[in-house]
């Protein structure tokens, strides 16, 4: 079953009077439980993929399905709604809310969507335990390293068991050691789960890892090849 | 806590600069809309009391259908004093147009015939007393007359001096001498009132013990509608009224005067909600980035929006809270000794044609300050509600850059 489906999608900017192709006519299914990394050349299109199934941007042209239910056409409340319940953001710039401490900002997600807070601390504490945050719940971002940052965005991303992760560039700001521990987590979690995961990555120890390789050149599927563990 | 009141609460802290300078506007603001407030409110007291002592009273007790021109004795005078000495001092009146002549020049004059004992403590005259003495108790064979200084100097009578009033017709005229002169600030007051005896009144209209009106003076003039109120009900055949209704004009400039300052605190504040808008609006644009975060990872923009609402509340509430005891203490210290304003004044302390006491005692109208506490809170409010709109309105995508 497909959980993410773009169907003949192109997507353009403006700049100034100068329209840029991003996306040429993109088809791509993704089945539940995958683990798919989307990797190409810088201004290849992954990031604008990734926004559209992430039901943060509109395609200009074709659609976006997300668990077989078409994105155009939905309110900002029911996309707003749909990003809360099934889906996870792993941020390249880890975008943590910066006024919340490390245990606030993974329980966020929990909190937007009314869990109570005996069931919050039940579902995060372990998570940032897992991630190795643990003793450092009640610092701010800005009292975090890179890594620890990343992390705990990790832990907010999983903490609400979302149905699809989205992470783009999750490793990039982090060093190979740190993220080859974060990746190893999420591939736990994808196993043990089922969860989606899709990547944006040049990383090729991400690369390595992903069972399926959408590799993608000038705005067009180049390259999808799925791999054996 | 619910996350909206969180983030906006620990906002509100994280721009601690820009939060106090917002704060300290809003909340200087406020303590000088307290304290102009509390000025006024003294000074409009200060009028009340002067035009009510000048005249009418706090309330006021006629005859139905009363004419200044041409006053109808007040029925029952007795049952009215001990009805309205149970409020205040109950002080008895009696009036006419007279016309008062000296060997120099005459002049159309408001005759007061008043009870001297009650008057002396009852009338700013008694207080302005600049020369001579008071009325003594009994009018004796021939009656002494208080003037205004203004007026004597135009008559050209000094203490001691003969002056002949006379009222409706030539032959009812009676002499009196100049007991004393007063300057209460008024020109209306010191140029257009001559005090006499009641009973030397009485004698000279024709008319036994006559009584026009009986002023109650109250020690709260806030309190003037309740007891007229109630004196009103206690005596059915009078007129009662209030002094804004005995003295429209002293009540039409006090509406006046309130509704232009009302107007010119709407001006104020309507700047001082600009600031607000200004400071709410940058602290949104400083945070696009982490508003597209928290609506891509679905926050629903109503809660940004509640998020950015609750900011400008804080922000307002703990101002205006600082405002007001700001202003509330300026208004207490003041109080204590009066604010004398006699250097801007000048010499005549006049307005609605009363006088004024150019000390002004400013006093704190609850009514007032919790209108003025309204109007700040609901101007920033509404100084909040562009901000939060924008914040619930940033494209997720463009905040973030890249996902």
């Amino acid at each position: 079953m497909n959980i993410l489906r773009a169907i003949a999608v192109e997507k353009s900017y403006q700049q100034g009077e100068v329209t840029v192709p991003a996306l040429r006519g993109i088809d791509l299914s993704i089945g539940v439980g995958e683990f798919v990394v989307l990797a190409g050349p810088s201004g290849s299109g992954k990031t604008t993929l990734l926004n559209l199934f992430g039901a943060l941007d509109e395609p200009t042209a074709g659609a976006v399905e997300v668990e077989g239910r078409p994105l155009s056409g939905l309110a900002r409340r029911r996309l707003a709604e749909l990003r809360r319940d099934r889906i996870g953001f792993v941020f390249q710039a880890y975008n943590l809310v910066p006024v919340l401490t490390a245990y606030e900002n993974a329980e966020l997600i929990l909190m937007l969507q009314g869990v109570l807070e005996a069931e919050r601390r039940e579902r995060v504490m372990p998570l940032l335990k897992a991630v190795g945050l643990e003793g450092l719940e009640d610092r701010r971002p800005n009292q975090l390293s890179g890594g620890q940052q990343q992390r705990v965005a990790v832990a907010r991303a999983l903490a609400a068991r979302p149905a699809i992760v989205l992470a783009d560039e999750p490793t990039a700001n982090l060093d190979g050691a740190t993220g080859a521990a974060l990746l190893a987590t999420m591939r736990k979690l994808n196993e043990e789960s089922g969860t989606t995961f899709v990547f944006s990555s040049h990383d090729e120890k991400v690369i390595a890892l992903a069972r399926r390789l959408v590799w993608l050149e000038d705005g067009r599927v180049a390259r999808d090849e799925r791999r054996g563990d | 806590m619910t996350l909206a009141l969180r983030l906006g609460l620990r906002n509100v802290l994280r721009y601690a600069r820009r939060s106090l300078i917002t704060a300290g506007t809003i909340a200087a603001s406020f303590a000088m809309l307290v304290l102009a407030i509390g000025i006024s409110e003294g000074s409009y007291a200060s009028i009340v009391d002067n035009a009510a002592r000048s005249g009418a009273g706090h309330v006021v007790v006629r005859a139905p259908g009363y004419d200044p021109l041409d006053p109808v004795p007040l029925a029952d005078a007795a049952a009215v004093l001990v009805a309205a000495a149970r409020h205040g001092l109950a002080v008895p009146r009696a009036e006419a147009l007279v016309v008062a002549s000296a060997s120099s020049g005459s002049a159309t004059l408001l005759a007061l015939g008043v009870d001297p004992l009650i008057e002396e403590q009852a009338s700013i005259t008694a207080e302005a007393l600049v020369e001579g003495a008071w009325l003594p108790e009994e009018p004796g064979r021939v009656g002494k007359a208080l003037v205004g200084r203004s007026l004597a100097k135009r008559l050209r009578v000094d203490v001691g001096d003969r002056l002949v009033v006379t009222a409706n017709s030539p032959d009812q005229a009676l002499l009196f001498r100049v007991g004393g002169l007063f300057s209460t600030g008024s020109p209306a007051v010191d140029d257009g009132l001559v005090l006499v005896d009641r009973r030397a009144l009485s004698t000279l209209l024709g008319e036994p013990d006559v009584v026009h009106s009986v002023g109650v003076l109250l020690d709260d003039v806030y309190d003037a509608a309740r007891v007229a109120e109630e004196l009103g009900a206690a005596l059915p055949h009078a007129q009662v009224l209030t002094w804004a209704e005995a003295l429209p004009e002293v009540g039409d400039y006090i509406t006046l005067d309130r509704t232009s300052a009302s107007a010119m605190f709407f001006v104020l504040f309507f700047l001082v909600g600009l600031a607000i808008l200004n400071s709410i609006l940058m602290s949104v644009f400083e945070r696009k980035r982490e508003l597209g975060v928290l609506l891509a990872l679905g926050t629903a923009p109503r809660t940004l929006f509640t998020m950015v609402v609750i900011e400008g509340v804080m922000l307002s509430v703990v101002s205006v809270a600082l405002g007001l005891a700001i202003g509330w203490a300026g208004v207490s210290y003041l109080a204590v000794d009066g604010l004398d304003l006699s250097a801007l004044m000048g010499s005549d302390y006049d307005l609605a044609g009363y006088a004024m006491e150019p000390v002004i005692y400013p006093l704190i109208k609850v009514g007032r300050v919790i209108d003025g506490v309204v109007m700040v809170v609901l101007l920033t409010l509404l100084a909040a509600l562009y901000p939060a709109w924008k914040a619930a309105r940033v494209p997720p995508v463009e905040a973030i850059s890249r996902l």
